[in-house]
């Protein structure tokens, strides 16, 4: 590699890296429910080798009820061994590796395409892409096992050298991002299969390399198999398969259905069954993915639903994306055939699943996304080189620099006002300060009641308040694991701690007690002033909780 | 023309016909996206086109499809394009439903047609182009934007020329003096017609949303910047430019995400006809040259549905339908033609997911149709 180029992929490096690490602690908010579960998760297991539930080492973690892939939590312990049990600490992984994709981008994109300047340019763009710096800056697994992915296939690439150890590397990184993340589990497989397809003469002559390969991963997979056949690692797929889909049974499927009769009433009931019409509303969420709104404005989640926030891409990148469509179906960039299919199984996992387009689940055709905006890039630069004279050139470059100074500067606002005060409630800000508040006073009480439901315009957020308990008081988890806990309809609590629904009317008496709850379970209008202790505010300046004890 | 095109054509219609009875005769639907004509609006008369009328133009405008795309492409594209437009559901749903834009697609099949003819001194294509063109300017409001951009689209690609153009706009001139004279009168009705038609910068949610962010930056230290970056002209035009976007997606006519009449589960188009419809682009992109008046069209064509607030809106939309089966009857030609064995392959995929999808849509249409309208309805 030239002197020049490692300059400039230091230089980006180091740039995705404060893009990443800046305030990290504090931006997002707050620690997300997954967040805090696997940060305390991780921290179980490190104390005691077991998880939340107690179990050994498992290879699916219960958590939340949402059974998460085991790798990223594992991943997780060193941070927390170094760092503590703290925002930083769950963070830095997820961020570390973010970072760290940058070179690996570049080096994965010469290789894939065998294009320096393709490669430098999806290096620049994935260091400001809003799509990865949002889930760099999570403790979530989606980045994550992209680049364990990016990796896997990086390679898988060099596979055709016929080398035993590139193979091997192949399979090991491949195989940890099906055990990182849901979405890998069903890429990976189908990925290889169109890689091997696509390259099977050139593999053939590397008989043993690509044996090595698919022996090393099928028995590395063996364990994950076994979790999803036998264990729970199928319950994540069986809750989020698209067929229970809300949208789909309420306005597809809809009943009571119409009465036919005749002949051909049994063609019809045959051809208007679930099974033809899940496929086409599966189609439909695929081809969803190329709405504008996806792609440029809202699904990154930053911004209230209306407004314009951010996408998958920039803006600015819109002409790129276009000219990098004309050019690979103009021109015969290598590897073509396998970019197409990482695109199109790419979004295969997420469309597979109910609610709406999901950007972290489709976080797997990044590099694709930024390998088309690279071509589409040199050919915007060599197209105006072509037919504009340098005069020109210059003024279409002027706008071209106002609309990219535009929109990071948009993203600036984005990233550091506007998502902070409109999501914050929604990443449960303020349960942190309700929990610290809680632990100091634990003495005072006998027992401290938290109401799981909250929100600013409704009752309508549920909070798991309990993983914050354990998260922010380093709860032990060797008790945690064996105390026995209070629970039934609407309740849980263990230690001092009760999280179930506030009804002040029967509550008021209970004059040892903590509540912590939203103004919907703590109306103010019926609190006395001494009893408010404190009064926790978003940072858009809304009442979000209050923590309240009865007086006599 | 010979005889097995005029069976084929025959059969189309029938098929066409027989479509649309089962739509009248599945779905209530009767009259629900009618809209009055703008020249009676203004002298505040209500006098919309009658449904059996929507109907028969319809079937109208299948044969004029076939005649402009076997003149200007070939006989089987014409065949292809007109097939398209009998069984798309978007188009069955909105002649039964009495859609004004259905009569708009006949206006604009003559107004082409007769451009077709135009350049051969003929006094029939101008009697043609003066009423059809005079007939949209009479109807609604909107195509006093579209059918200027037309013209100036076609001129420019020379389909017309300079001293027919002329005539044309005298005898136009002289047609529109009624309602010329009639919007003069009540500018007010004009006024209310266009804000009632012209919805896309009233999104009150928008300027709203605007204003939330402007607050939220204030107190901080990006201030500055943001009364640069976030003002509400950015805003509008982004709010523009992303629904143009919306135009060019295919979700947007293949599946059913923006429901057709607001309650249907069937696609505009049957989704088979993607992959053609992505050859057909291809194809008419490297022959840029000779056909970038259609791509330039189609800008002017959807502009209606761009400047709607519920963009995209369906109905608006049908314009460009003409445009989009030639599209699809080009890059289905092309699968047909080619002999090699993936393009025989991806013809096979396109005819069963067509067929099937065709059956699943019938049959949806039966089983669920009207209680999804009833449910839109509640």
């Amino acid at each position: 590699m030239k002197i020049q180029t490692f300059i400039i992929i230091f230089t980006l490096t180091l740039i995705a890296g404060i893009l990443r690490f800046y305030d990290l602690k504090n931006n997002p908010v707050s620690l997300s429910v997954d967040e805090v579960s696997i940060g305390y998760n991780a921290y179980s297991i490190l104390k005691t080798g077991k998880d939340e539930y107690g179990e050994t080492l498992p290879l699916t973690f219960k958590s939340l009820g949402d059974y998460k892939g085991p790798l990223f939590v594992y991943l997780t312990i060193p941070s927390i061994a170094v760092f503590g049990l703290s925002e930083f600490g769950i963070r830095f992984p997820t961020a570390f590796l973010s970072t760290l994709m940058i070179p690996l981008l570049y080096f994965f994109l010469l290789q894939f395409v065998k294009d320096k300047k393709y490669a430098l340019i999806g290096a620049v763009l994935l260091t400001i892409s809003p799509w990865h710096i949002s889930y760099s800056r999570v403790a979530h697994e989606y980045s994550v096992a992209l680049f364990l992915m990016v990796l896997g296939i990086f390679f898988l690439l060099k596979l055709e050298s016929g080398k035993w150890y590139w193979a091997v590397l192949a399979s090991l990184f491949l195989v940890a991002s099906m055990y990182t993340y849901h979405a890998q589990r069903l890429f990976v497989p189908l990925f290889s299969t169109a890689f091997i397809g696509l390259n099977l003469r050139k593999l053939l002559l590397k008989k043993m390399a690509l044996s090595i390969f698919i022996v090393t991963s099928l028995v590395l997979v063996i364990p994950l198999l076994w979790s999803i056949i036998f264990g729970l690692g199928k319950t994540r797929a069986q809750m989020t398969i698209i067929t229970n889909d809300v949208d789909f049974i309420r306005y597809v499927m809809v009943a009571p259905l119409q009465k036919i009769s005749g002949m051909l009433s049994y063609l019809i009931e045959f051809f208007g069954s679930q099974t033809f019409l899940i496929f086409f509303y599966w189609a439909r969420k695929i081809l969803a993915y190329f709405q504008p709104s996806f792609i440029f404005y809202s699904s990154l989640g930053m911004t209230n639903a209306g407004t314009y926030g951010l996408g998958i891409v920039y803006l600015f990148e819109l002409p790129f994306l276009i000219l990098g469509l004309i050019t690979l179906i103009k021109i015969k960039v290598v590897n073509r055939g396998l970019l197409l299919a990482w695109f199109l199984i790419g979004l295969l996992p997420a469309s597979l699943t109910q609610n709406e387009q999901h950007s972290g689940r489709t976080i797997i055709i990044l590099p694709m996304i930024l390998l088309v905006s690279a071509i589409g890039a040199v050919s915007f630069f060599n197209l105006s080189k072509k037919y504009f004279s340098l005069h020109i050139r210059g003024v279409i470059y002027l706008l071209f620099g106002v609309a990219v100074t535009w929109n990071l500067l948009l993203a600036l606002l984005i990233f550091s006002v506007h998502y902070p005060k409109e999501k914050g409630e929604g990443i449960m800000e303020g349960t942190k300060q309700a929990v610290e508040f809680a632990l100091v006073n634990k003495n005072n009480y006998q027992e401290i009641v938290f109401d799981p439901v909250r929100g600013v315009d409704g009752p309508y957020i549920v909070n798991a308040p309990h993983v914050y308990i354990l998260f922010y008081a380093k709860y032990d988890p060797a008790r945690y694991q064996t105390e026995t806990k209070r629970q039934g309809e609407n309740l849980y609590g263990f230690d001092k701690f009760t999280i179930r629904p506030i009804k002040w009317r029967e509550d008021q008496s209970k004059t040892d007690t903590l509540f912590i709850g939203s103004p919907w379970s703590l109306p103010v209008q019926d609190l006395k002033e001494e009893e408010i202790l404190h009064k926790i505010y978003l940072s858009n300046g809304k009442l979000a909780l209050l923590i309240v004890s009865p007086k006599k | 023309m010979k005889i097995r095109p005029m069976i084929f054509i025959a059969i189309i219609l029938l098929n066409s016909l027989m479509f649309r009875i089962f739509i009248m005769y599945s779905l209530p639907i009767n009259k629900i996206a009618s809209e009055p004509l703008l020249f009676f609006e203004l002298i505040n008369r209500q006098a919309i086109i009658p449904p059996w009328l929507i109907i028969g133009l319809g079937l109208i405008n299948l044969l004029l499809i076939f005649i402009i795309n076997r003149r200007i492409i070939s006989y089987q594209v014409g065949i292809i394009s007109a097939f398209l437009y009998g069984i798309s559901p978007w188009i069955a749903y909105l002649e039964v439903a009495g859609s004004l834009y259905i009569f708009l697609i006949s206006c604009l099949l003559i107004f082409f047609i007769a451009l077709q003819m135009s350049n051969s001194r003929n006094n029939l294509s101008l009697v043609m182009l003066v009423i059809s063109s005079a007939l949209m300017l009479y109807s609604s409001l909107l195509m006093w934007i579209v059918l200027p951009l037309l013209i100036i689209t076609f001129l420019k690609v020379r389909l017309v020329n300079n001293k027919n153009l002329k005539i044309y706009l005298l005898a136009l001139l002289l047609m529109s003096l009624p309602i010329m004279f009639a919007m003069l009168k009540n500018v007010e009705g004009v006024r209310n017609i266009l804000s009632l038609q012209i919805t896309l910068f009233s999104n009150v949610g928008l300027i709203n949303s605007v204003n939330v962010f402007r607050g939220e930056v204030n107190q901080t230290k990006f201030a500055i910047i943001a009364q640069l970056i976030e003002n509400r002209y950015s805003y509008l035009s982004e709010h523009f430019l992303f629904n143009l976007l919306k135009h060019i997606s295919p979700v947007t006519y293949f599946t059913s995400e923006f429901k057709m009449l607001n309650f249907s589960f069937s696609p505009p188009i049957l989704l088979g006809f993607l992959l053609p419809f992505l050859l057909g682009l291809k194809y008419l992109f490297q022959s840029w040259g000779k056909y970038k008046w259609a791509f330039i069209a189609v800008i002017a064509l959807i502009l209606p549905s761009v400047l709607s607030k519920n963009s995209p809106d369906i109905n608006r939309l049908s314009l460009v339908a003409p445009v989009l089966f030639l599209f699809i009857g080009l890059g289905f030609t092309e699968l047909i033609n080619r002999k090699e064995l993936i393009y025989k392959f991806l013809l096979f995929s396109v005819l069963i997911l067509v067929l099937i999808q065709g059956l699943t849509t019938i049959s949806d249409i039966s089983l669920r149709e009207s209680v999804r309208l009833q449910q839109h309805k509640t």
